[in-house]
């Protein structure tokens, strides 16, 4: 049995969704848009799923295609000319002081990030310091390429906090998210054990780790949270990540 | 991509991401012969509606029912994941017909563990731009 019903602006629950799914695979209408009427029927979730994939856009530093567009508009102010594109400044407002504070601002981050990269250099402990350091360097450049911005510096800062807290630690997965921090992650070899750490201002992490269960080891647990660089390995003690992120 | 992984970031909302969504393609929606041509749609529609698509970015390829199944076994039903088609464009600029949204991703608790979770089940990944020859 079906009924009719508008779909919901922008919310659709999964069941709306299955029976849109159903509805799209009828072939009875493909574009169909927020607003339109959709006729929800009952069919297993799994059934109503599995043929259908999606396709995620992924960068090298971060998912965005939105926030290009942005950057799009950061970069104008660096061709702004005062003479010429009055009308812009009429129609806009003096962008002078907002485009050149901004522009300092991103210099001056720039500057705070080189120094804590600097300072990560200076670790001589750091184990694979060389091939971190070059994936840093990689990744600060894609960024700022993509967004016409730095990393963050106080993500950096805290970065260098965890490696000179355990220079032992292999050199991770090193990635940014579009907000400039850095996030991290080392896994064994089979994949069994993971920890992936976003590292935020004043030497906090958010953390996400996985082990064997101990008693069903084909079973896997997971912890997530959010703590310091100097609590990680007491909070995740029966992760043992030091044991094995730091192993050879 | 670092080292040829995709990093769990790729599945993080940002501060920017309107509405809580994750934005996809639907790839099937594409009605495209295989999925070698999907990728070559998918490439050219980024390409036009970015502004540059780095050489290093990509495309990964997830099955809906594996990420739900992934994500209800690591959060055990906390979360309410939906994804729902909606396309989007830009008059006289860009059309993106097959975007969709992917719903009910974390912002705070269990945002990296429901990443990890969709990260595991990436199925391919192809470059975002075509590779040149």
């Amino acid at each position: 049995m079906t009924r009719e019903e508008p779909l919901p602006n922008g919310a659709i629950n999964a069941g709306n969704f299955l029976s849109w799914d159903q509805y799209i695979n009828s072939g009875a209408e493909e574009n169909l848009m927020i607003g339109d009427t959709v006729r929800p029927v009952e069919i297993p979730r799994a059934t109503a799923v599995t043929s259908t994939s999606q396709c995620m856009m992924i960068s090298g530093n971060t998912t965005s295609v939105v926030l290009l567009d942005i950057i799009v508009k950061l970069k104008e102010p660096v061709v702004w000319n005062s003479i010429t594109d009055n009308n812009y400044n009429e129609n806009l407002g003096d962008p002078t002081l907002a485009v050149f504070d901004e522009l300092q601002k991103i210099r001056a981050d720039e500057t705070r990030f080189r120094a804590l990269f600097r300072e990560f250099q200076s670790l001589a402990v750091v184990r694979e310091r060389e091939s971190i350091a070059i994936r840093l360097e990689v990744l600060l450049g894609d960024f700022q390429d993509d967004y016409g911005r730095c990393l963050d510096a106080e993500s950096m800062r805290t970065f260098v906090a965890l490696y000179s807290l355990h220079p032992e630690l292999r050199r991770p997965i090193i990635t940014a998210a579009e907000n400039g921090n850095l996030f991290a992650e080392w896994k064994t070899d089979e994949g069994k054990r993971f920890l992936g750490l976003e590292m935020l201002p004043t030497h906090q992490v958010q953390f996400v780790a996985i082990r064997p269960d101990a008693k069903y080891p084909q079973l896997s647990n997971y912890t997530s949270g959010l703590t310091s660089v100097e609590q990680l390995h007491i909070d995740l003690a029966s992760y043992d990540i030091l044991a094995w992120a730091c192993a050879t | 991509m670092d080292q040829g992984a995709v990093g769990i970031t790729a599945f993080v909302l940002e501060e920017k991401d309107k509405d809580d969504a994750l934005s996809v393609n639907w790839l099937e929606f594409l009605k495209c012969d295989d999925r070698v041509s999907e990728i070559a749609e998918i490439q050219q529609i980024l390409a036009v509606k970015m502004n540059r698509v780095s050489k290093n970015s990509r495309i990964a390829v997830l099955n809906v029912a594996q990420s739900f199944a992934a994500i209800d076994r690591v959060l055990k039903g906390k979360l309410n994941i939906t994804v729902l088609h909606s396309p989007t464009r830009v008059e006289g600029r860009w059309d993106d017909p097959s975007h969709s949204s992917i719903y009910g991703l974390p912002r705070k608790e269990d945002r990296l563990t429901a990443a990890t979770a969709l990260r595991d089940v990436i199925t391919e990944v192809h470059p975002a731009s075509p590779v040149s020859t």
